[in-house]
């Protein structure tokens, strides 16, 4: 522990700040979701095969569906994150428009599908696998909801320009976190809809 | 680029005084504000547990400075048993979450980390300002909590499932639904922070601030926002889940609606464990700083220290179901957890033995920091080692939930929060507002506050083993606890004095604000960072980012001029 | 700390994937295999599928060690904390 150190020395990591810090916040917010799963899980394996049932009443497709908007959304982002390191500044706000477009959508057919299941009599308060549904499946949409409101305040300031030359790399912070919320919803997916 | 930031520090004077003194992103402000939150919610917390104590003392008599309650939380000073569980609830919430954590962590970790590490800000300096003013927020939810119908929450400060599910256990309906949202904002508080602390440490560092060259205390802020960031997620779906219980009728955690409320102690207890560690790391890592400045000694075993923290840390995922030995759970688990328990005391025993260490041979200054450092460390050593039979599932079984656990859990957070937060007030007090505090009125603070608080906890063992049970309202309804109602009474004396002590804090404190010595720039010939700058600091800390060239403890060096060698003076590097 | 070009794959191939993924897992469920492995398997493809996304369009492939670690320490965490409690939450009720 003596003597001078070089500059290289010093460099103990090459990750941004920034990044660093998105990294750190999905680290937590890995812990709210596994342990929100986790209180899933173990529920379901102590019902039994009770809940089965109640899990026939949802709708596969529309989950597909609506899996493959996500992913979709997903695609698009990264591929706006990669116009952006290009300096395709056109490209990348068109891949911008299409990801808060596809997570309008998520969220459209996700109201759709909360109100066919309301209108059958579903509702949080018919037994505990519908409880956990909307409240997993609730949860999950206040981050698209969050993911969409940030992806869509790049998106104005790509169109009016301002995004450059400071702040473009804040698409890339935006696009781990709403990677973070498609995986999230990969496994949601056959917890949820397909594990009857 | 310096020259101009500086310039443009000159400026700063133009800043209005909103955003200089209220919404600043300046990170020794927004840690002088966690700061005021901490010692304001602490004269909450001990205002609580006088009413507690005065109940236990003399039950049902009327609590002289009570009387101004209004009905129906208490009638004429008489404290009925609703409010009694309410105040032993809201005494732990505020304590733990809004006095522990922000004292240690949000003051010293906001005000000393850049410093200490040589930058110039935190990482996210918003974020930072966004942290003190959510906890602010969180404080002020806490605090509302009182006054809707039906009081502050009553379910224990671990608000137990199906006690704090249904309304109908307690006839808390809001007081509860608040608790849990002033708590969710306090994690969201200090999952910011946390963030901040970390990406701050790791991307920030001056040249030459290598991890194996931060001081102790930044190492030790670090793992504890690392454990907390870990280890609330759980806690955090559960809330979600106990709220929607509480809210919307679904039954997650009540056993006839086919909840399991067990469920509720494990996520509580998963992060509950590691956050006591989150309150306790910090505290330790202001020991770590003074004691080597005041016995003019290296810190022992620099590296032995980090290392047992961190393997502490990650042990403290795995001891959660100690808490629950009692409760019903799988008596499989109880051994596992047992063994786990007795494990983590290992890296903890080795950093309080670094501790007698750095100390040995060392010429020992006894000012007041370095006196709240030793009696932190004495004291916690009773804490620590009577953990050992709480850990232990047979021990446990007779002394759970007794006052035995009590007097343990008291022996360990408050030499830690109070005692190391003192230390760390006393030290660092010049750095903050560039005067020193009153060293006769700070000694006699310090043995009023220890014999005091030996006075209220010792005993407090005897009682539990007695059977005395904790959350308790009226001892005397019990035939078995009448003979030890004098002990009851005894620790009610020590803890009017205990509080009556920190007055000479509170004056101490608010006197050296304004009328105390003027410090200079390294009053305690320190060698860490923030010792080379001079109060006022400006904003941006350093003039010029400082090059590190040493360890964080070099004290009596051979062959040196003086017998400290600051961490960014380059002298020639003395070998042996 | 340069930090301008990152390393970009060909996102439409892991998409595609990631979509093939998606069709047999929902394949496999109306296949006459019993519950036990069907349930397994459709896991196993989330995952595979969760790691596709951390690595290629999350870049966690590309990224310092220390960054990797900060993501799978949680889920370690997490798995740990769900399989210590499956006997006292399942089996214990």
């Amino acid at each position: 522990m003596s003597g001078a150190t070089t500059v290289s020395e010093y460099q103990a990591t090459h990750t941004v700040p920034g990044r660093m810090g998105i990294w750190w916040f999905l680290a937590s917010e890995i812990m709210v979701f596994g342990g929100f799963l986790a209180i899933y899980i173990l529920y379901r394996m102590a019902s039994g095969g009770a809940w089965a049932e109640m899990a026939n009443h949802v709708s596969a497709p529309i989950g597909t569906f609506n899996t493959i908007i996500l992913l979709t959304s997903s695609l698009t982002m990264v591929k706006a994150f990669e116009a952006i390191d290009n300096e395709k500044r056109k490209q990348a706000t068109n891949f911008l428009l299409i990801t808060v477009i596809l997570g309008l959508a998520f969220l459209g057919v996700k109201a759709f599908e909360y109100s066919s299941e309301i209108a059958l009599g579903f509702t949080p308060l018919s037994g505990t696998f519908w409880a956990f549904y909307y409240a997993l499946t609730g949860l999950h949409g206040l981050h698209i909801v969050a993911g969409v409101i940030f992806n869509a305040s790049l998106l104005v300031m790509a169109m009016k320009g301002t995004l450059w030359p400071n702040t473009q790399h804040r698409v890339e912070y935006a696009g781990l976190y709403w990677h973070f919320v498609d995986i999230v919803w990969i496994f949601l997916f056959p917890l949820l809809y397909l594990s009857y | 680029m310096t020259e101009q930031k500086n310039a443009e520090n000159g400026h700063s004077e133009e800043l209005s005084f909103w955003r200089k003194y209220v919404f600043s992103t300046d990170h020794k402000v927004v840690g002088k504000q966690y700061l005021f939150i901490a010692l304001f919610m602490a004269i909450l917390g001990g205002v609580m547990a006088y009413y507690m104590r005065w109940q236990l003392a003399w039950p049902e008599t009327a609590v002289p400075g009570a009387g101004w309650i209004p009905e129906p939380t208490a009638f004429g000073g008489i404290i009925p048993p609703e409010f009694y569980n309410a105040l032993t609830t809201m005494h732990g919430t505020i304590m733990v979450f809004f006095v522990g954590m922000p004292f240690l962590l949000g003051a010293f970790g906001n005000f000393l980390l850049p410093l200490m590490i040589g930058a110039k800000d935190m990482a996210f300096p918003r974020l930072n300002m966004m942290s003190v003013w959510t906890l602010f927020l969180a404080s002020l939810v806490m605090i509302a909590s009182f006054f809707v119908e039906g009081g502050a929450a009553s379910a224990g400060w671990t608000g137990y499932a199906p006690l704090s599910a249904d309304p109908i256990h307690t006839g808390v309906t809001w007081g509860l639904n608040l608790w849990i949202l002033g708590l969710a904002l306090e994690f969201t508080s200090f999952l910011m922070g946390g963030i901040n602390f970390l990406t701050t440490t790791i991307t920030m560092r001056a040249p030459g601030m290598t991890m194996y060259r931060l001081p102790l205390m930044v190492w030790m802020q670090i793992t504890a926002a690392v454990i907390f960031m870990l280890s609330v997620g759980p806690l955090i779906a559960g809330a979600i889940l106990l709220l929607l219980d509480r809210t919307v009728g679904t039954g997650f955690f009540i056993p006839e609606l086919g909840g399991d409320p067990l469920l509720w102690q494990h996520l509580f207890w998963f992060f509950g464990h590691p956050e006591v560690y989150v309150v306790l790391l910090p505290g330790f890592g202001a020991i770590m700083e003074i004691l080597p400045v005041f016995s003019r000694k290296p810190i022992f075993a620099y590296k032995t220290i980090i290392w047992s923290t961190i393997i502490a840390g990650a042990l403290s995922f795995l001891v959660w179901a100690h808490h629950m030995f009692v409760s019903g759970m799988d008596p499989r688990l109880a051994m596992p957890f047992s063994i786990t328990t007795i494990l983590i005391s290992v890296p903890f025993a080795v950093v309080i033995f670094a501790f007698m260490a750095t100390l040995w041979g060392g010429s020992i200054r006894f000012t007041t920091p370095m006196l709240f450092a030793l009696g932190t460390v004495m004291t916690f050593i009773v804490g620590g080692a009577t953990g050992i039979f709480n850990g232990s599932a047979p021990v446990d079984i007779f002394i759970h939930d007794t006052h035995f656990v009590v007097a343990h859990f008291h022996f360990t957070l408050f030499p830690d929060v109070f005692l190391g937060g003192f230390a760390a007030l006393y030290f660092w007090f010049p750095k903050m507002f560039g005067r020193m505090m009153n060293e006769t009125l700070g000694k006699i603070h310090f043995w009023v506050t220890t014999i005091a608080f030996n006075a209220v906890f010792i005993p407090m063992f005897v009682l539990g083993l007695g059977g005395s049970m904790r959350r308790v309202y009226n001892p005397l309804q019990y035939d078995f606890l009448k003979p030890m109602q004098g002990i009851n009474e005894f620790i009610t004396y020590a803890a009017i004095v205990l509080l009556l002590g920190q007055f000479i804090f509170m004056f101490n404190f608010f006197w050296s604000m304004f009328k105390g010595k003027k410090a200079e720039r390294n009053p305690w010939n320190a060698t860490t960072l923030e010792w080379s700058v001079s109060y006022p600091i400006p904003h941006d800390n350093f003039a010029t980012i400082p090059t590190v060239y040493h360890g964080p403890y070099e004290y009596s060096l051979p062959g040196n001029k003086s017998d400290w060698q600051p961490q960014h003076e380059e002298n020639e590097p003395v070998s042996g | 700390m340069t930090d301008t070009k990152h390393a970009h794959p060909n996102y439409i191939v892991i998409w595609a994937w990631l979509v093939f993924l998606l069709a047999i897992s929902v394949v496999a469920v109306y296949l006459p295999f019993s519950q036990w492995i069907t349930v397994t398997f459709i896991f196993v493809v989330a995952a595979v599928k969760a790691v596709i996304v951390a690595m290629y369009f999350m870049h966690l492939k590309f990224e310092e060690s220390l960054v990797r670690y900060i993501a799978i320490i949680p889920v370690l965490l997490f798995i740990i904390m769900t399989l210590s409690l499956i006997p006292d939450t399942v089996y214990n009720r």
